[in-house]
């Protein structure tokens, strides 16, 4: 038994030393490959310095697990660093067909049209992941011009990214009521700031009427003229058709995910199910790259779930997760696990759409696409009735077997603060345990770690009445830590 | 006199105050005190101990304890208590102790309040607090009381005199008092304005509550519950009565740890008037009835 264990502890630290040296790898050759425009693009753009602490963010995420797990999230890592390094590069040499897109707008279409999606809020949901105070200087700057300090972070570090002028030079901004209407500020000072032509898109949020439906169909419509007339992209609806085969190749190894999901004990948990699924869906275009690494991450799960071999060991909850994790905490969940044997097993941002995109004709790709946007995680869930909010909650937690939900309660997220109270009562009707605990997206200093790790610590203490499986990871000192 | 040879402590290490309570074998109270916190924890335990153990015939030292349970904000701090229990679930216990009809708490400390939930067999059901904000806590009547210059009582005292209600706007306990020297200024009843910063607490207290769901019975706990003027204004703003526990109500948290630190006790000897079973089918713990 012994023996086994150590082979076990081997085998995961040299897949952490492995896909540690493929990341270091992969910079390295992104900085080589370009030199000179790389550092000026650092010098332009500081927060570039930040994705360079990508390695020590990927093993915080790593910590404590082991086997396929661990494997899972290094492997997602890998992908999101190569893929990043993409991205810099569209930003820095390809700025001319760079299109300043809302986070939440998938990109089929834009990239059908031979443009280049940059997600203006990437820097901003990026550099906290890695060090929880980078955004700080770029919070206060839109805080120091008069955005309200209670206002969502999000919309909050990407304004200022604007003013500090890191933002890449595009030629075209697409802006969205999603998730909700807060990130509709940045752009319009996105677009005073840049003087680029901007279309906003208006996406209705009763995302199961026909109607709504069609008037969002004739949006999408006017969003690909704008483009057209305003940059050097047209549409290429054959290379929409593919965008829109890639991304069903990619849902129906997501439908496959699901079902194993359901299994006890669950295959994988946690963010290794959740930060592959937002980065393949909704951050960048599908591509047959990350179809490969979403099915490889898929192959770790199903060898799992063929030995019946648990993501974690000693676990006791299956847990939901509402509502995103925090930026500058990102590796809660790994803490949740090893802590007090919490597995999230499904999450708001992976319950996302299901259906797969219909190609048969340029008009059906564009419903479908239509549809998909419309019932956007958070976009569909923070507006409109609160049926919205709550069905899908006790849908996935019927669905997935949990047995308690945890709210992530993001004090700048209005929306959902007002829907707490009917989750609450309604919690406390049908007996489930809903632990709440509250934090600000990217701002650590309105709830620090160990804020959120207290909550927790207590919600597990005296509702749950457990007794942690590591006493010593109560409290950690990680105030000033990346 | 008969000695008792068993002892168990609960030491509440509060950010004010450290409170301690011991209790006999039988669960009888022998001893209890209250005394202001020192800078380090550690102190405010000993202290609070030593003063509960006083007058108590064969019980002279820390070491006599059978177990020790610390709990409070201090609670990681005592390096003598055999184990820590956080303070909500011993409010929760030590008030169920002392009713066992009471489902709603709110607990008014030096630096946070707390909406306790209370299960039909003394665990908790749900709790939310507040300790972002220093409004509404035992350290923001600290400072209004002294805006006032006068002490706690004398505020409280001076807020059931009041003719009407002058609304306190900010729930913020800097701008609070802000607001409340001006008002004093432009020459306002003191006791209306007192009144009127006891209806804001108490509006707070009621939000509290209702994350936690309003299940009557309900009753204050922590040193804010000797407030009167408060706890007719959370009266008045629930609409009901609120129980009167038997026991001062800032003594509420070392109840709670000294009983649980007799059924731990219990437990760990085998005792045979407490099933392990039994505990266990009652949570991690178990509910004796101890008489107090």
């Amino acid at each position: 038994m012994m023996e086994l264990l150590r082979r076990e502890k081997m085998r995961d630290a040299w897949i952490s030393y492995k896909y540690w040296a493929i990341n270091w790898m992969n910079i390295n050759r992104f900085f080589l490959s370009m030199p000179i425009t790389v550092l000026k693009g650092m010098f332009r753009y500081p927060w570039m310095y930040d994705l360079l602490k990508t390695n020590a963010l990927a093993l915080r995420h790593a910590e404590g697990r082991t086997g396929r797990q661990q494997e899972a999230i290094l492997l997602y890592f890998s992908m999101a660093v190569k893929d990043v390094n993409d991205m810099l590069t569209d930003a820095l040499v390809n700025t001319e067909r760079l299109v300043l897109t809302e986070d939440m707008l998938p990109p089929e279409i834009i990239c059908a049209m031979g443009l280049i999606p940059w997600t203006v809020e990437i820097p901003g949901i990026l550099i906290p992941m890695m060090d929880q105070h980078a955004a700080d200087k770029y919070m206060d700057r839109s805080q120091n011009e008069g955005l309200p300090g209670d206002t969502c972070s999000l919309p909050r570090a990407t304004m200022g990214t604007i003013l500090e002028g890191h933002v890449p030079d595009g030629v075209a901004i697409l802006s969205t009521n999603m998730p909700c209407d807060g990130g509709m500020a940045s752009y319009a000072k996105l677009q005073e700031v840049t003087g680029l032509p901007t279309y906003r898109l208006d996406v209705p949020y009763n995302f199961r009427d026909d109607d709504a439906i069609d008037l969002f169909v004739e949006d999408l419509k006017g969003m690909i003229s704008f483009l057209e007339e305003n940059t050097p992209g047209w549409m290429d609806w054959d290379k929409l058709r593919r965008n829109c085969e890639n991304y069903n190749r990619l849902n129906k190894i997501e439908m496959e995910r699901f079902d194993l999901l359901t299994a006890d004990p669950p295959p994988l948990v946690g963010d290794s199910v959740t930060l592959p699924h937002w980065y393949c869906f909704n951050a960048r275009p599908v591509t047959m790259e990350f179809i490969e690494t979403y099915q490889r991450i898929f192959e770790l799960m199903k060898a799992n779930y063929d030995e019946g071999k648990p993501a974690i060991r000693n676990q006791r909850y299956r847990a939901l997760l509402w509502n995103p994790m925090p930026s500058v905490y990102t590796h809660v969940e790994n803490w949740m696990e090893r802590t007090w044997g919490i597995g999230i097993v499904m999450d708001m941002l992976t319950y996302g759409y299901t259906d797969s995109l219909d190609t048969s004709s340029n008009d059906a790709m564009l419903r479908s696409l239509a549809k998909r946007y419309m019932w956007g995680t958070m976009a569909r869930h923070t507006r409109g009735p609160v049926s919205n909010f709550l069905d899908d909650i006790w849908g996935a937690y019927a669905k997935f077997k949990c047995d308690m939900i945890i709210m992530a309660a993001h004090v700048g997220c209005k929306s959902t603060m007002g829907m707490l109270g009917v989750l609450r009562e309604e919690c406390r009707k049908r007996k489930i345990p809903l632990l709440v605990f509250e934090y600000e997206l990217m701002d650590s200093r309105v709830c620090s770690r160990q804020g959120i790790r207290d909550q927790i610590n207590n919600f597990m203490k005296n509702v749950m009445k457990a007794e942690p499986s590591d006493p010593g990871l109560l409290v950690i000192d990680d105030t000033m830590a990346w | 006199m008969i000695q008792n040879d068993k002892y168990y402590c609960g030491c509440d290490v509060g950010s004010t105050y450290g409170k301690a309570m011991i209790l006999d074998d039988s669960g009888k109270v022998l001893g209890s005190s209250i005394v202001r916190s020192k800078v380090d924890p550690e102190d405010t335990a000993r202290i609070s101990i030593a003063e509960a153990i006083k007058g108590i015939p064969g019980l002279d030292e820390i070491s006599q304890f059978t177990y020790l349970v610390g709990t409070g904000y201090g609670r990681n701090e005592v390096p003598f208590a055999n184990e820590n229990i956080s303070e909500i679930s011993c409010h929760a216990l030590g008030v169920f102790t002392c009713d066992p009809d009471v489902r709603s708490i709110v607990d008014i400390g030096g630096q946070d309040v707390k909406g306790i939930g209370v299960a039909d067999d003394g665990m908790v059901r749900d709790f939310c607090m507040n300790d972002k904000c220093a409004a509404g806590t035992g350290l923001f009547f600290e400072g209004m009381s002294r805006a006032f210059e006068i002490n706690i009582a004398e505020f409280s005292n001076l807020s059931l005199m009041a003719k009407k209600v002058i609304p306190i706007t900010s729930q913020c306990s800097v701008f609070a008092e802000t607001e409340v020297i001006s008002l004093l200024a432009m020459k306002n009843s003191p006791a209306d304005i007192a009144a009127g910063i006891q209806q804001a607490v108490a509006k707070r207290c009621l939000t509290m509550l209702m994350r936690v769901g309003i299940q009557e019975k309900v009753t204050v706990t922590g040193g804010c519950a000797k407030n009167y003027g408060l706890i007719q204004a959370l009266e008045s703003i629930l609409r009901t009565k609120l129980a009167h526990l038997p026991i001062d109500p800032q003594l509420m948290g070392a109840l709670g740890a000294a009983i649980y630190a007799r059924r731990k006790a219990l437990v760990k000897a085998g005792s045979s008037t407490i099933t392990k079973e039994a505990l266990s089918r009652r949570g991690m713990q178990g509910t004796s009835q101890a008489s107090t």
